[in-house]
């Protein structure tokens, strides 16, 4: 995909840009922000699994104690990524919702200049067009993915050593070995729901980007394109929002979620749904860049 | 001589607006093809298709054998297109710009710095290699977009009104390239509203109006057409009047009219026939006893031929 023509023209764009001021300064705002969110994220990481270790190998009675000291520490170092949490936060829907504007003028701005006529008569396919496209609005975004993809580790040690599932609880608990198959259970329904949650941003900005393609093809302007893709997405996220709210409601009634008990079932449920919602918007934007090639193969 | 591009009963229709009905059109291999109308004929919509730009709504196009529709692919491989309007990627150099498009027309990395350094020698922007496109006067846009058009060596050229908005300088440039590239052994079909700008470089032309194919064939075949309506000059010392009256009951005389013009007063005669019919025509004034002094045929160029083709007269 790097060596696709549309990709380097948009690499090439990129580089010639001035994003920031160059200097040592600039050099040791990125490095401490990229290297913050690694460092705690390595920290939490080793702490948990290093008493989840020593639960293993001592003595049982002592597990109360180690997870005290865990959890201590943890919290001590998670307070320090809730800074970054929240800048995770505003990146991902600045990222999320910017990324439709930029998609949407790709293919309406090479039509304002007349470039798009001459590139597909080229012996790119359109299907190719489409996913070039695609990967240069990716390219445009690349600040915001980029700062996502770095704090996506703090994400990551929140899922694993949230304090209502983290696997040293779980160890810690103990009891039976029923109790221990359900606390299991849970576990992996809470990371299922983590995995889900930290999947959906990157969900979000394909179908996004698609959406905004996909308008793109069909606007001779790109401020038409802008304008329509944001009303497209704010629709669709509706309908989104409605149907999934319908399932809940409708499990909630039969008694399979539950509101305030931590059921196996109700868990499971609800890691599914977190699931489907991020398999509906990546499988609605495969069907969008197809879509949109389709259409260029018709006109 | 095959024919490179065909077309058959080409019609297209946008909604209840019919913008093709039914081109009937051949290219032969090698010919430079001047597609001539007024804004509006039908010529970009007839280009477009023929670029697999826009699918007809009815009929068919082939180029070099392949189906514009069925072998879009093949289509464009065969052929370097370019649009009445185009744009360009101001931001990038003019090296990178046609490197860009030997990259779209897969052709090898290793082979592209040598294939952007002819197309620049070809166009004559050799020297405005490093500079960014956006700097370029529109001549020279228009040539390396025509650069861009060869990148991949194809066998046709379409190129929509390729001397539009440009200086009488950037004219002459641009017809001396396709003159070159037709030595090269390219067909081209070359779009225009003004039949003069390309009559120079065609031989072949045709003339399309509201849709519909008026006239096609050699340069010479359609002087020849014309020929049928010829408008003489006359010049007697006597009896004009006599002479109008003799004119106008001829058959072969369609029009007589006397038209004055240096103080002196000649008659315009339309007249059908051949150079044997002509030949006649002035031993038989002669015979009836006119005193013609001057007897002259108007010469007809192809802007008069364009102008009266597409008045209905021969269509």
């Amino acid at each position: 995909m790097l060596d696709h023509p549309l990709v380097r023209l948009e690499l090439r764009r990129a580089r010639r840009k001035v994003w920031w001021p160059k200097g040592r300064f600039s050099a040791l705002v990125v490095g401490g922000l990229g290297a913050a969110p690694i460092v705690i994220a390595l920290m939490t990481l080793a702490a948990t699994f290093g008493c989840v270790v020593l639960l293993i190998i001592t003595d049982t009675a002592q597990a109360d104690q180690i997870a005290s000291a865990f959890l201590v520490v943890v919290s001590g170092i998670a307070s320090l990524g809730c800074l970054f949490g929240a800048l995770r936060a505003l990146v991902e829907v600045g990222v999320v919702w910017i990324a439709p504007a930029v998609a949407a003028i790709s293919i309406a701005r090479e039509r304002e200049l007349g470039t798009f006529d001459i590139l597909r008569t080229t012996l790119l396919s359109e299907r190719s067009i489409v996913l070039g496209k695609w990967a240069g609005t990716l390219i445009w975004l690349w600040p915001g993915i980029l700062l996502l993809l770095v704090l996506t580790p703090l994400q990551v040690i929140w899922v694993i050593t949230n304090n209502a599932i983290n696997p040293l609880t779980l160890f810690a608990l103990g009891g039976s070995q029923n109790e221990i198959a359900h606390n299991a259970w849970l576990w992996g329904g809470f990371l299922l729901i983590g995995i889900a949650g930290m999947v959906k941003p990157w969900a979000d900005i394909a179908l996004h980007t698609t959406t905004g393609l996909f308008v793109s093809t069909l606007c001779k302007s790109s401020g038409a394109a802008v304008a329509v893709t944001y009303g497209a997405l704010i629709v669709m996220r509706g309908l989104l929002w409605i149907t999934f709210s319908s399932i809940r409601a409708a499990l909630l009634t039969i008694g399979v979620l539950e509101l305030t008990a931590m059921s196996i079932a109700s868990i499971i449920g609800e890691a599914w749904i977190a699931c489907a919602q991020v398999l509906l918007e990546v499988a609605g934007a495969a069907i969008l860049v197809l879509a949109t090639a389709e259409m260029l193969r018709r006109e | 001589m095959t024919a490179i591009i065909e077309t058959q009963g080409l019609v297209k229709q946008y909604g209840k607006f019919t913008a093709l009905k039914g081109i009937d059109l051949t290219v032969e291999e090698g010919a430079v093809f001047g597609f001539v109308g007024p804004n509006g004929a039908g010529k970009t919509t007839t280009l477009r298709i023929l670029a697999t730009l826009l699918r007809p709504t009815a009929g068919q196009a082939r180029i070099a054998g392949h189906s514009v529709e069925k072998e879009r692919r093949a289509v464009r491989r065969a052929i370097g297109y370019m649009p009445d309007f185009f744009g360009v990627y101001g931001d990038m150099k003019v090296w990178e710009y046609l490197d860009f498009f030997a990259a779209c027309y897969e052709i090898p990395k290793d082979v592209r710095a040598t294939l952007t350094k002819d197309l620049l020698e070809l166009v004559e922007l050799s020297h405005r290699r490093e500079d960014y496109v956006d700097a370029l006067s529109r001549g020279m846009k228009q040539r390396l977009c025509l650069a861009r058009a060869l990148a991949h060596d194809p066998q046709v050229l379409i190129l929509d009104e390729p001397a539009s908005g440009l200086d009488p300088r950037a004219r002459v440039e641009i017809r001396e390239l396709l003159r070159e590239l037709h030595k090269m052994g390219k067909t081209i079909l070359v779009s225009s509203h003004i039949l003069s700008e390309i009559q120079e470089i065609c031989t072949h032309i045709g003339i399309i109006e509201a849709g519909e194919l008026v006239t096609s064939g050699t340069l010479e075949a359609i002087r020849e057409q014309i020929q049928i309506h010829r408008v003489l000059r006359i010049h007697l010392i006597t009896r004009l009047e006599d002479a109008q009256t003799w004119l106008a009951g001829r058959p072969d005389v369609h029009a007589v009219a006397p038209v004055t013009a240096n103080g002196k007063t000649d008659l315009q005669v339309d007249f059908s026939g051949d150079d044997e019919a002509l030949a006649g025509l002035l031993a038989e004034m002669m015979a009836a006893g006119f005193s013609v002094i001057k007897f002259s045929e108007e010469t007809t160029n192809l802007e008069d031929l364009f102008m009266r083709l597409t008045k209905g007269i021969v269509s």
